[in-house]
């Protein structure tokens, strides 16, 4: 054997052991998250309607507005309830709007959060017990994830644990996992995972975060391999360069 | 041997016409079961039937390829998808090609010059019935004279003159011709001794095809046989082929390469590759006119030569171009699977990546420089496409490198080629459908499983794709003859890529068992690559017994002052 080739092949064995050890990392990396085959952006629903069948005469809100608890939504004339409150039936204290002395009724939110959906339009006839707007909640966005897991994964989901949401413009959202349920398809364990995320819930409604978005959502795993502490330290290292 | 070796037999009776028995076989039946021997299965008609399986094999294989429900990600899946395309077309053409071994070149005009061969009267006449040497070869009732061109270039003394005195003993009058390109003076006197005439040529450049060219100024024989160093002529070389030059046009008839030396692994993997090729191949390209000359064993006709101005030297591989030309300038090649001489296959790990590497250049310097599917060519169809066979033939020695990438690819990047919820029984079925046909040919044709074809096949890429770098780049690679030139070199020098491969192969099947230790049986792509790990290493572990024994007589030459 030359020279040159112990050279060549101590470069190249040290430059083998280089890839390995890189892709071992990755490898781990993808070991340490699943990814989730399906997620969407979910947020509760609070639909508001009318107790008593009327006109709709004026909408204070439009969807996508920001709206507290006790803000006027839209304003109703409604006979049925001038009739009740001229006998006493209802009194104007115990409703869960305002009424007015001229018999005019005000749908105030009932929560925090976002109009989603006006389903009246001013002028318009609105039956007894009818939807008409819809709000999502403050606070209730989250991820719905379906996640397909070896068994033995299953049990390396924890809650709290770090949840990386990838919205469809690849914008990265942080979160965490809050509930999991779970059921078998094809000897894999089907998990449904629910992320809450912060910064999801401050752009709730607005832009790409609405409920109904997918997203890819990348759930960490507990780990507890040998190999945990070297690739924390390789994390670190990754942000300290700044990658 | 035919019942032209008097030795053992009388010899032949006097009396016009020429005696049958001077050329027949009836007398010999071991001549019969040689000939028969060499591609016997070719004749068969389970062959037929194991073909046809394999084809349907290799179709419903290519459909579950295919089958968009089936692809993974797109990365393996191209890679998969380009290796085993490569190896499904060329098994196809490779199958359709046997399929047509069967054919036997020769003809009646052929066995009807082969009856008046010789004249007897005439040699009875010389008194030279116990000297078949001296017989005067007639076709179509003229004398031809023949030259029989040995080529050496350094090789070892004792080989050379175990060819020439062979040569020289072959049946036919004929002259023997050492083409000395080693220019050594030994090998002169070595020639003078034996009885053969020396060449030595004062310009170098063309290698053996500049040497049987400059040979060609020389010598002017009507037909002329080309023996490299090693092979060991029989005594009917001449009495078997030149028959067929009784037609017109034909350009020369080959016969194969047959070794005698399968005892390392590498010269029975070596050995045995072309085994597949000389029996069933060759014959086969015969009946496309498309057999080509491999550069020994093979008698040409000079007008034909001179037909396309000498032998071809701008390319590694002279004997494939120069077939090319010779079929595009309309001339007919034979080819007969009868061994009429016996060489070596290359030994070492060394000697069969050279010997690999220079055919396999010439065949892809074929296919980019000269695409035979061009229209500029003056080709048949069946030539074109057994040409296009040859210069691409040695991609499928790339295809190995590309599947050797997929398991890695799935470990760590978990990237899979084919869908997962293919349940592994059903890929077996079709992978087997494939691979599985491929080695049942391949056991019937050579008669027993050659695991070494196997694993010289799954580890010679390097070679390949430095062959295809060096034949697009138009690099020129220094050739050292396939003899030993400053001794025995380490294998090391050419298995560098094989060892890496190996390293990160072992490493990444570490890495596998320990991720998916717990389903190592199911996950299919760890155990491809234990396989793989473990086929390298086979190979690898000859290459170090190699080096052992390289360095051992290194040690054993320098003391003496050889070296």
């Amino acid at each position: 054997m030359t020279w040159t080739t112990r050279l060549r092949l101590a470069v190249g064995v040290v430059v083998v052991l280089a890839l390995c050890a890189a892709l071992t990392l990755v490898l781990n990396r993808r070991m340490s998250q699943v990814t989730a085959a399906q997620a969407t952006i979910v947020a509760e629903e609070v639909a508001v309607g009318a107790d008593y069948a009327g006109t709709i005469v004026e909408s204070h809100v439009e969807p996508g507005d920001d709206v507290e608890q006790g803000d006027p939504l839209f304003t109703m004339r409604s006979l049925l309830l001038a009739h009740d409150l001229s006998i006493g039936v209802v009194s104007r204290k115990a409703a869960s709007y305002e009424i007015s002395r001229d018999g005019q009724m005000t749908v105030v939110s009932p929560v925090d959060g976002v109009v989603s959906s006006i389903l009246s339009t001013p002028g318009g006839f609105v039956q007894s017990g009818q939807v008409v707007a819809s709000l999502y909640r403050q606070g209730s966005t989250t991820v719905d994830a379906r996640l397909l897991l070896d068994p033995a994964d299953f049990a390396r989901i924890r809650q709290g644990a770090y949840v990386r949401i990838t919205l469809p413009d690849q914008s990265e959202v942080p979160g965490e996992v809050v509930s999991i349920a779970v059921s078998s398809t094809r000897n894999m364990a089907e998990a449904q995972v629910v992320v809450s995320s912060a910064t999801l819930d401050q752009q709730a409604g607005a832009g790409l975060a609405q409920p109904g978005t997918p997203v890819v959502a990348s759930v960490e795993l507990h780990d507890s391999g040998a190999m945990s502490d070297v690739d924390l330290a390789f994390q670190r290292f990754l942000q300290r360069i700044g990658l | 041997m035919t019942s032209l070796d008097t030795r053992s037999a009388p010899p032949p009776r006097p009396g016009p016409p020429p005696t049958p028995r001077a050329t027949t076989i009836q007398g010999d039946p071991q001549a019969a079961a040689r000939r028969r021997d060499a591609n016997a299965a070719a004749h068969s008609p389970s062959l037929m039937l194991i073909m046809l399986l394999a084809t349907l094999g290799a179709v419903a294989y290519a459909v579950f390829l295919l089958d968009p429900d089936h692809r993974g990600d797109w990365l393996p899946y191209v890679l998969v998808m380009v290796a085993e395309t490569i190896l499904l077309v060329l098994a196809l053409l490779a199958m359709w090609t046997v399929l047509s071994s069967g054919y036997d070149p020769r003809d009646f005009a052929y066995h009807q010059a082969r009856e008046r061969l010789f004249d007897t009267p005439q040699v009875l006449h010389d008194d030279a019935a116990g000297d078949p040497t001296r017989w005067q070869l007639y076709l179509g009732e003229r004398p031809v004279t023949v030259d029989v061109f040995v080529t050496t270039c350094g090789e070892d003394v004792d080989t050379i003159a175990r060819t020439v005195r062979a040569a020289v003993a072959v049946h036919g009058e004929h002259r023997t011709w050492v083409l000395d390109d080693g220019r050594s003076d030994e090998v002169r006197d070595l020639a003078t001794t034996l009885g053969a005439r020396y060449v030595r040529r004062l310009s170098g450049g063309g290698q053996k095809a500049g040497n049987v060219n400059h040979a060609l100024s020389i010598a002017k024989g009507d037909l002329f046989a080309i023996l490299d160093a090693d092979f060991v002529p029989r005594p009917e070389l001449l009495v078997e082929t030149v028959p067929f030059f009784v037609r017109e046009d034909v350009a020369f008839v080959q016969s194969p390469q047959t070794y005698g030396n399968m005892t390392s692994l590498i010269s029975r993997g070596a050995g045995y590759m072309q085994a597949v090729f000389y029996r069933f191949v060759q014959p086969g390209r015969n009946r496309f006119n498309a057999a080509f000359c491999v550069g020994t064993n093979v008698v040409f006709r000079r007008s034909a030569v001179d037909d396309i101005g000498g032998m071809c030297t701008d390319s590694k591989s002279e004997d494939v171009w120069t077939s090319l030309h010779l079929h595009e300038r309309g001339w007919r090649s034979v080819y007969i699977p009868q061994t009429l001489a016996v060489g070596d296959a290359p030994e070492t790990i060394v000697a069969y990546a050279k010997q690999q590497l220079r055919w396999a250049t010439g065949g892809f310097e074929i296919l980019l420089q000269h695409n035979p599917l061009s229209r500029r060519r003056e080709l048949t169809l069946d030539q074109r496409l057994q040409y296009f066979v040859t210069s691409t033939h040695y991609l499928s020695g790339i295809a190995p490198l590309l599947l050797l990438v997929v398991p890695p690819l799935q470990i760590y990047l978990g990237l899979a080629p084919m869908r997962l919820d293919v349940s592994p029984g059903t890929w077996a079925l079709y992978y087997l459908g494939f691979y599985g046909l491929q080695i049942a040919i391949a056991f019937f044709t050579l008669g027993s499983f050659r695991w070494e074809v196997l694993l010289l096949a799954a580890v010679s890429w390097p070679i390949y794709v430095k062959a295809f770098w060096n034949a697009l780049t138009g690099k020129q690679q220094a050739w050292s003859v396939t003899g030993r030139a400053g001794g025995p070199t380490s294998p090391f020098e050419v298995v560098v890529p094989q060892t890496l491969c190996f390293v990160f192969l072992l490493v990444t099947s570490v890495v596998g068992v320990w991720q998916y230790g717990g389903d190592a049986l199911t996950n299919l792509s760890v155990a491809w690559n234990v396989t793989n790990t473990l086929i390298l290493g086979g190979f690898l572990l000859t290459a170090v017994r190699e080096h052992r024994a390289a360095r051992g007589s290194r040690r054993a030459v320098v003391p003496g002052g050889v070296a």
